[in-house]
């Protein structure tokens, strides 16, 4: 490039209209870019990988709970999951015909476990009967998780049907985990991957540690450090960090988390790895937009 | 198992478009910003190039994905004035906080702005793209989606006449 050119290409810029903008719209983490952002990833339902809902409540559980759409208290049904078989002995009465109870209305078809130490082939196997994409597995779990749902991925709804959770606010375990069923709609088009909790065998690994929220005492004390001192005091244990960020708990690669961002909560992940959830504030950023379609309010808009 | 784990496809995807979309969204919005009338009009153009970078995350090239946003945006662009063009509201927000954009026309003399104006309207969007967008020869190709060799060429070409009509006294008055 001459020194002409150069010269030219700064006439060119000169040209460029200038344009003064809220900050509120030019950042690309504020509320215009984020809710833009969640209704791009909302909208398409991608032939290609889609976006999944991931619900967890090994942690994080007071949020979730939040999160979770609940059925209306008239039809939800007080009834739990029977959640005392253990794996491996024998069963105590009459052995279930049927590992789950699967049960159809007009408009949904509604799952209990019945029976949490079924092979789960027999779940995928009764699912498939009523054509649902829904895989059904299970994972060692403290003892009141024992036939609960602890972990759910539902794929793009594309705004369609959902899954809704049978809560029972009467029988809940201590970290708010409700749920005793799923209820889901016939015209459910997506798919799902729920995952319900066993009575773990000796020795076996519990994702989320053995306490009742979730979090070793170990995990607990990084929470409100940076990242920095997190950093160090992983690499003296000889484990290794797993970010997450932003509400989608997105999983980050470590040279894009800076060193003075807080960690907002932490657990252990096997082969010393610990998750860390992180944020520039050290608060657990929210669904910018919550409501699933519909429209929302005007926002008042914020003077430059 | 039970965790947001992060070898599934399904997360890495979701991870890699968030990441491009943070990055790139002030550059997308100053990019279209500059070339339409209305500021508003702006947040469509946004909202169409990252829906389509979401449709098609997997054929984006890593090292050059601004480029490559960018060559989305001149055909949404292109596409911008067509009466058929089906709107959408998912950059409603967006929208409306850009209505509060204030512009502030370049002073520019004349002669400069009429010179640039009497190129071809390719050659404009060729001078602009590296001189506004900051993008290399090779960054060109890919947002023209050409060779390096044909955006190297392109751009001397353009330059030139640039310089030529520079040289050339105006007599439209």
């Amino acid at each position: 490039m001459t020194e002409t050119d150069h010269q030219h290409d700064h006439l060119i810029r000169l040209l460029a209209p200038i344009h003064h903008l809220p900050p509120s719209a030019q950042n690309p983490t504020g509320g215009a870019a984020s809710e833009l952002l969640e209704n791009i990833m909302r909208n398409v339902a991608a032939t290609t990988p889609t976006p999944a809902k991931r619900r967890s409540w090994l942690t994080r559980h007071r949020r979730l709970v939040i999160a979770l759409p609940t059925v209306a208290a008239a039809a939800a049904l007080a009834f739990g999951i029977s959640a005392a078989l253990p794996t491996g002995s024998g069963p105590v009465g009459p052995a279930p015909a049927q590992a789950l109870q699967i049960t159809k209305d007009n408009s949904y078809i509604i799952i209990k476990i019945k029976d949490p130490g079924a092979d789960p082939q027999r779940y995928r196997e009764e699912l498939a009967k009523y054509n649902l994409n829904i895989e059904l597995t299970l994972a060692p779990a403290t003892p009141d998780q024992v036939g609960r749902i602890i972990f759910s991925e539902i794929g793009d709804t594309a705004g369609g049907p959902d899954l809704e959770w049978i809560e029972a606010p009467g029988d809940c375990t201590a970290n708010g985990n409700c749920s005793v069923g799923i209820k889901v709609p016939i015209t459910f088009k997506s798919y799902a991957k729920i995952v319900i909790g066993r009575t773990a065998k000796p020795g076996e690994y519990i994702e989320g540690g053995g306490s009742p929220d979730g979090a070793s005492p170990q995990d607990k004390a990084l929470i409100g450090k940076s990242v920095a001192e997190v950093r160090k005091i992983l690499a003296s244990r000889g484990q290794t960090a797993s970010y997450r960020v932003g509400w989608q708990s997105l999983d980050t690669p470590a040279e894009k988390v800076p060193a003075n961002w807080i960690v907002y909560d932490a657990a252990s992940l096997p082969d010393n790895v610990v998750a860390l959830w992180v944020s520039a504030d050290g608060k657990a950023p929210t669904n910018p937009n919550p409501y699933p379609s519909g429209p929302r309010p005007v926002q008042p808009t914020s003077t430059p | 198992m039970a965790r947001a784990a992060p070898s599934s496809s399904n997360g890495d995807a979701a991870g890699r478009f968030e990441r491009l979309y943070r990055t790139c969204y002030h550059d997308l919005l100053g990019y279209a910003l500059r070339r339409t009338d209305q500021p508003e009009a702006a947040a469509d153009v946004v909202a169409d190039v990252f829906l389509v970078a979401w449709r098609r995350i997997n054929e984006i090239p890593p090292e050059q994905a601004r480029a490559w946003l960018f060559g989305v945006a001149r055909k949404v662009m292109a596409n911008h004035h067509r009466a058929d063009r089906r709107w959408t509201d998912l950059a409603a927000r967006l929208r409306q906080e850009l209505s509060q954009v204030t512009t502030v026309a370049p002073e520019v003399p004349d002669d400069i702005r009429r010179a640039f104006r009497t190129l071809a309207e390719a050659d404009q969007e060729l001078l602009r793209l590296v001189a506004w967008e900051g993008l290399t020869a090779d960054e060109l190709a890919v947002t023209l989606e050409c060779t390096a060799n044909a955006a190297r060429i392109r751009l001397h070409r353009a330059r030139r006449r640039f310089a030529q009509a520079l040289r050339e006294p105006s007599f439209n008055r």
